[in-house]
């Protein structure tokens, strides 16, 4: 089997993308956003709720590829329990790499630089960037709203 | 006498064809997007550029001249290609999106409140945006001509749509996505009845199936360059003359004018009303060389075996259990798209990538049609007369790691 295919599709994104986690909508939220990538027509909901702690609890639902729901599923074990703040930096950095190839570089945890493999499928970052950018737009846009 | 189809010789005239792509031979199944160009087409805007470049019309010298000798040559080619009664007819423009906003932003004069413009479900988004445009301007209604689940447009439900408010109709010849060849004379006749303008999408038919548009009795006929074998960046709006001179320019600026002061400007006569600006004439003559190119292979027989070859690969693609067709029209060219239950197209792309097989995955620019087959998108593999059985056999050995990988 081709290297870059095997890294691509390594075990880790194939379980995420088949059997995402955090998958749904919930009754409550307090953050909401769309994702749409027109190349390909694939949909992200993205709802964020926080506790009283103000910790972050994401789930989704999407109409997507393997790679954009395995990104989305282990962003929301990611970002789950941390403060919006922190989300917002791990979310930067996250977008960062993937655009431009230093995602190893990044404080990132061990489960997100599975996401490495798709950086060398310049088609295919996008899937993988939409979820992560998706919630940016959810927790800025909540900003935004509020002033 | 009648020539031979020689596929050897034919794939010799495609210099990209020979190449591997990931380590595989290229098996390049995307055709329906654009086509590859022969070296004939490459060479012609060559020579051009070494040989031939200034720009065209009014320049007195030698250079310009044979500029200009090319570019209007070229036209003329293109008429007599489609059957145009005369080249006048043959306006150049970027390709077929921009042929149709040429139509829909120079006829909306003729449109009113209430009028009504018809397209069908299976339109690419360059044949439905553009009118969306003129019915918010002008205030007409967008009606849509609905399919059936074969992907075939429903006759009975136009002739009902069909009325007195009826100014324009624009459909494909044949579907992008589906590969379903529509009936459009019996369009065209059914809409003369109401004195409603046809323009045809032909972006997919030229390159597929003999072009007659006196034939056909259409109003307007568009096509791009680089899905007939020719470069890309040029395309073609056939219109009627009659038609054509009732229309207002679409830009303006020079060649497009007669005279200007600065109290008042008078326009150019056909095609050049329609072609402000410096020309693509690199791209024409690519184009008129494509069309050359075309008329030395018995083309007939093309269109033949590229229909051959669609016909294994379905049969091929049997072998899956999984695999849902979208689009199975009666009537087809050789485009086949499918989905694979539960296993995303820009999964199955990206294998077939890597197993050197070029297919287009996604909605394919036509998003209604993939929420009236309630999909995100398929995967889709357009085939040409240079692809050969072993090309198809390297896609059906790829969708099956796919499958395996994905399941």
């Amino acid at each position: 089997m081709d290297k870059k295919l095997q890294l691509l599709y390594q075990s880790t994104i194939l379980e995420h993308g088949q059997d995402p986690r955090n998958f749904g909508k919930p009754d409550r939220y307090d953050e909401f956003a769309e994702g749409f990538n027109p190349l390909c027509g694939d949909k992200v909901n993205i709802y964020c709720k926080y506790n009283f702690n103000l910790e972050l609890e994401i789930t989704f639902e999407s109409v997507s590829c393997v790679i954009c729901t395995a990104s989305a599923s282990l962003m929301t074990t990611e970002l789950g329990g941390i403060s919006k703040g922190k989300a917002i930096e791990l979310i930067d950095a996250v977008l960062d790499g993937l655009h431009c190839s230093t995602l190893n570089q990044k404080p990132l945890s061990k489960q997100l630089t599975m996401l490495d493999g798709v950086k060398e499928f310049p088609s295919r970052i996008q899937c993988a960037a939409l979820p992560w950018a998706t919630t940016r737009k959810a927790m800025i846009e909540s900003e935004t709203r509020l002033e | 006498m009648n020539k031979a189809f020689n596929l050897e010789n034919i794939r010799k005239d495609f210099p990209i064809l020979d190449q591997e792509i990931n380590g595989s031979p290229l098996a390049y199944f995307d055709n329906a997007a654009s086509t590859q160009k022969p070296k004939a087409v490459i060479d012609a805007i060559k020579n051009y550029y070494e040989q031939d470049h200034s720009n065209v019309h009014r320049g007195v010298h030698t250079l310009s001249v044979r500029a200009t000798e090319l570019y209007e040559e070229s036209r003329t080619k293109i008429a007599k290609f489609i059957n145009a009664n005369t080249s006048n007819e043959v306006v150049f423009t970027r390709g077929t999106t921009e042929s149709i906003n040429v139509l829909a932003s120079t006829l909306s004069g003729l449109i009113k409140q209430g009028d009504e413009i018809l397209i069908s479900t299976m339109e690419h988004h360059s044949n439905i945006v553009p009118w969306q445009e003129l019915c918010i301007r002008t205030g007409a209604i967008l009606k849509i001509i609905p399919i059936n689940k074969l992907g075939e447009l429903q006759l009975d439900s136009l002739e009902k749509l069909l009325g007195k408010k009826t100014k324009i109709i624009s459909v494909t010849h044949i579907s992008n996505t589906l590969g379903t060849i529509n009936p459009i004379k019996k369009i065209i006749e059914l809409a003369h009845l109401y004195n409603a303008y046809v323009v045809i999408d032909g972006a997919q038919a030229i390159a597929h199936t003999p072009i007659d548009v006196q034939d056909l009795d259409c109003d307007f006929y568009t096509f791009s360059g680089h899905k007939l074998y020719g470069p890309t960046g040029i395309g073609v709006l056939y219109g009627k003359e009659n038609l054509l001179n009732k229309l207002p320019p679409y830009q303006f600026g020079g060649e497009m004018i007669l005279k200007v002061t600065f109290e008042n400007t008078s326009y150019n006569s056909l095609p050049y009303k329609f072609e402000a600006g410096t020309p693509n004439i690199a791209g024409s003559i690519g184009l008129a060389a494509a069309i050359d190119y075309l008329n030395s292979l018995p083309l007939n027989l093309c269109h033949q075996y590229e229909m051959e070859i669609h016909d294994y690969a379905l049969d091929q693609l049997k072998s899956f259990s999984n695999i849902r067709l979208i689009g199975e029209s009666h009537k087809k060219s050789p485009i086949i798209s499918f989905i694979a239950n539960d296993i995303h197209p820009h999964d199955v792309g990206t294998i077939l990538n890597q197993k050197g097989v070029a297919v287009r995955t996604g909605h394919h620019c036509t998003m209604p049609l993939m929420e009236f087959f309630n999909i995100s998108g398929t995967i889709r593999a357009s085939f040409s007369f240079y692809n050969t059985k072993n090309e198809v056999k390297q896609l059906i050995g790829g969708l099956g790691i796919a499958f395996k990988m994905l399941s």
